[in-house]
């Protein structure tokens, strides 16, 4: 087997606040083989977006990575100096943001964003070519004149494809996309992920897509992460997941979403996430689990193997077969 | 469609205009240009009966909000008829509207900025009954610890204020707020958007089930097709200010007619779909502001022929029950025999 793109592994990241530290990241370790569509998948506060952050050294200050390793093309980015880690930015790595209105620069025209990312290497008239080819790869009508628009005068859609025009300049290795498509209408969103994928496939990439959404990754993705709580909770390829899904918490999140079969009734789960700061030992989903006992609140859950290429973080792992699944 | 009588339909909309003008300034009359507006909700007319739940589904930008608060009176519409239970609410004033709009209540998206921060939400609630002077002060009281623990909280929440409360939690408050009054018609706009996919699970069954125990007429909009599938009876699909396409849910599921519902439905990422009929819309909705002439959906339409250009169709039953706007779906079914056509 060839050479991962990416092994994050163990990474830890803090964030402290006036009412005391907030465990983001807890022990997350995952792998992304190149040109794999992989998804971190979770709701709000299960950490996948601190963790791309992390990925990339973006994190605001002051969230700080404060264990693991995140290893690309065999160099860990954690302690790497900013320089270096300002070469692979864009070029090895690149990230495509949830709202493109606020990651993109407003008082910058088109073509000065993408040209911004290209090297002084090239004449202007190479990168002018280069930004309207990149225009016409993410499918924005009339490429040309679109270069001097500014992102106010573009739909939600059309500044999408524009960050993902940025994202592609330097035909990265890895692209990480966080929730790349919330914000937009669902024909508009199909077109986005399709292409996104597409696109991928052409040029050998590998994908990070983070969602909430488990019909995207159902009809998009190679392998998930389920996240909660800032841990990995469940971890498979995407047929094996939804066939067999490992951990009360992933047959929670099955559960929550209408399905095609109306007269199947909604599981909703019972509670809410745990706060952060305050996160106790033991299994963080403990209390809004039906198959909970003293032992999943007593120590660390373990990361264990619960099939072929599948791993689960759950000591109850064989009661569940036969829970209800996709 | 007009096979229900006046006593089933809790609420009938007729040809409902709602336009928003742009600004128009003195630059604008010396250039002669002509004063334009937003075509929110541009001719939408519907029934809806007792005890059932309408979908009203679209992308954003289809006039479907603009509708919900045209029929609670939250904006004039320019012109048509809203009648509830045969009285048209439209010509009314706010003294003779008050005990109309004691039978329609409203839960809005975004449970962080529709309840009033610096208030209690026990106060919140008991604003709702104070002015609708519904019983006595110890009666009120004794509503606002019922409806919390409807909504699946504590009558001691009554003391904490919005910000004490998840995202969830805030439109379980909104939920209660709406049903202080025992309402008939309950219109949810996009009640579940904001919230994350577990706590969205938690609120649509909070919905079914009250739903269920108080006889709910309702309104759901939203733009995730979903979610609108498990709660409506009917589904209407809205397109830049009209209905395009109307029927009962399993039937619009199993026998989309229109390119854009077909579009819709295709888009959307399902957990284990089989691949259904798809069909791919390029483009972008056009603005509300330059409708296109002929049927509005005839630049993105993949079916369109000459006479979607020319002339815009309209929304007609073509099947029992459901209603089409579209030349070239009606073309179609026409050629059926009659036996294939009904359900």
């Amino acid at each position: 087997m060839s050479e991962p793109a990416l092994v994050v592994e163990n990474l830890r990241v803090e964030i402290p606040t006036r009412r005391g530290v907030v465990h983001a990241v807890r022990g997350v370790s995952f792998t992304v083989q190149p040109g794999e569509t992989f998804a971190l998948v979770g709701e709000s506060g299960s950490g996948k977006t601190m963790t791309c952050r992390a990925i990339l050294r973006l994190l605001h200050p002051p969230a700080r990575i404060t264990g693991g390793s995140v290893r690309f093309r065999g160099r860990d980015l954690v302690p790497m100096p900013e320089e270096e880690v300002e070469r692979i930015r864009g070029r090895g790595i690149a990230m495509v943001f949830q709202d493109p209105m606020t990651a993109l620069n407003p008082v910058l025209t088109v073509e000065q964003q993408i040209t911004e990312t290209l090297t002084n290497s090239r004449s202007p008239t190479e990168q002018r070519r280069r930004a309207v080819e990149l225009l016409r790869q993410v499918g924005i009508p009339d490429p040309e004149r679109r270069l001097g628009s500014y992102p106010h005068q573009l739909s939600g859609g059309q500044r999408q494809r524009v960050m993902l025009a940025i994202g592609l300049a330097r035909v990265p290795a890895l692209l990480l996309a966080d929730e790349p498509t919330t914000a937009l209408d669902v024909t508009i969103q199909a077109q986005i992920l399709r292409l996104i994928v597409a696109l991928q496939k052409d040029l050998g990439m590998a994908l990070i897509l983070v969602t909430h959404d488990l019909g995207i990754v159902y009809q998009l993705v190679d392998r998930v992460a389920v996240m909660y709580a800032g841990q990995v909770a469940e971890l498979a390829a995407t047929a094996e997941l939804f066939a067999r899904p490992r951990h009360p918490y992933t047959i929670g999140l099955i559960g929550s979403v209408p399905g095609l079969d109306r007269t199947r009734p909604l599981m909703p789960i019972a509670g809410t996430p745990p706060d952060l700061i305050a996160i106790d030992q033991g299994c963080p989903f403990a209390p809004r689990c039906a198959w909970a006992s003293d032992e999943c609140r007593a120590g660390e859950i373990p990361f264990v193997q619960v099939g072929d290429a599948h791993w689960s973080r759950c000591i109850k792992t064989d009661q569940l077969a036969g829970a209800v699944g996709g | 469609m007009g096979q229900r009588s006046a006593a089933e339909s809790l609420l009938e909309v007729r040809d409902l205009v709602k336009h928003f003008p742009l600004p128009y300034g003195l630059v604008d009359a010396v250039l002669r240009r002509r004063p334009e507006s937003v075509r929110a909700v541009d001719g939408v007319s519907f029934n809806l009966a007792r005890g059932k739940t309408l979908g009203l589904v679209g992308e954003s930008g289809c006039g479907k909000s603009t509708l919900g608060r045209c029929i609670l009176r939250l904006y004039d519409a320019d012109h048509g008829e809203v009648r509830l239970d045969g009285v048209d609410l439209m010509h009314l004033d706010e003294q003779q509207l008050l005990p109309y709009r004691k039978r329609m209540q409203v839960v809005f998206q975004d449970p962080y900025s529709s309840l009033n921060p610096r208030q209690s939400v026990g106060n919140t609630l008991l604003e709702v009954l104070d002015v609708h002077r519904l019983g006595t002060q110890a009666d009120r009281r004794r509503r606002v610890a019922h409806l919390l623990t409807q909504v699946g909280l504590r009558p001691s929440d009554a003391h904490k204020h919005p910000g004490e409360f998840s995202g969830g939690q805030r439109q379980r408050i909104g939920i209660a707020r709406a049903l202080a009054v025992e309402p008939d018609l309950l219109i949810a706009d996009e009640p579940l958007s904001a919230l994350d996919v577990s706590i969205q699970a938690q609120i649509l069954q909070l919905l079914l089930d009250l739903r269920a125990s108080l006889g709910l007429t309702m309104i759901f909009i939203s733009h995730d097709l979903r979610v609108v599938r498990y709660l409506s009876d009917e589904v209407a699909v809205m397109y830049l200010g009209k209905i395009v396409e109307q029927a009962p849910t399993a039937e619009l599921f199993a026998r989309p007619q229109h390119p854009y519902t077909l579009a819709l439905l295709s888009a959307v990422p399902e957990v284990g779909s089989a691949r259904r009929e798809t069909i791919e819309i390029e483009g972008e909705p056009p603005s509300a502001v330059h409708v296109p002439v002929g049927c509005r959906f005839h630049p993105r339409c993949p079916w369109r022929v000459e006479r979607c250009l020319h002339e815009s169709p309209e929304l007609k039953e073509l099947l029992p029950g459901h209603a089409v706007a579209c030349h070239v779906a009606e073309a179609k079914l026409s050629l059926l025999p009659v036996a294939d056509r009904s359900g």
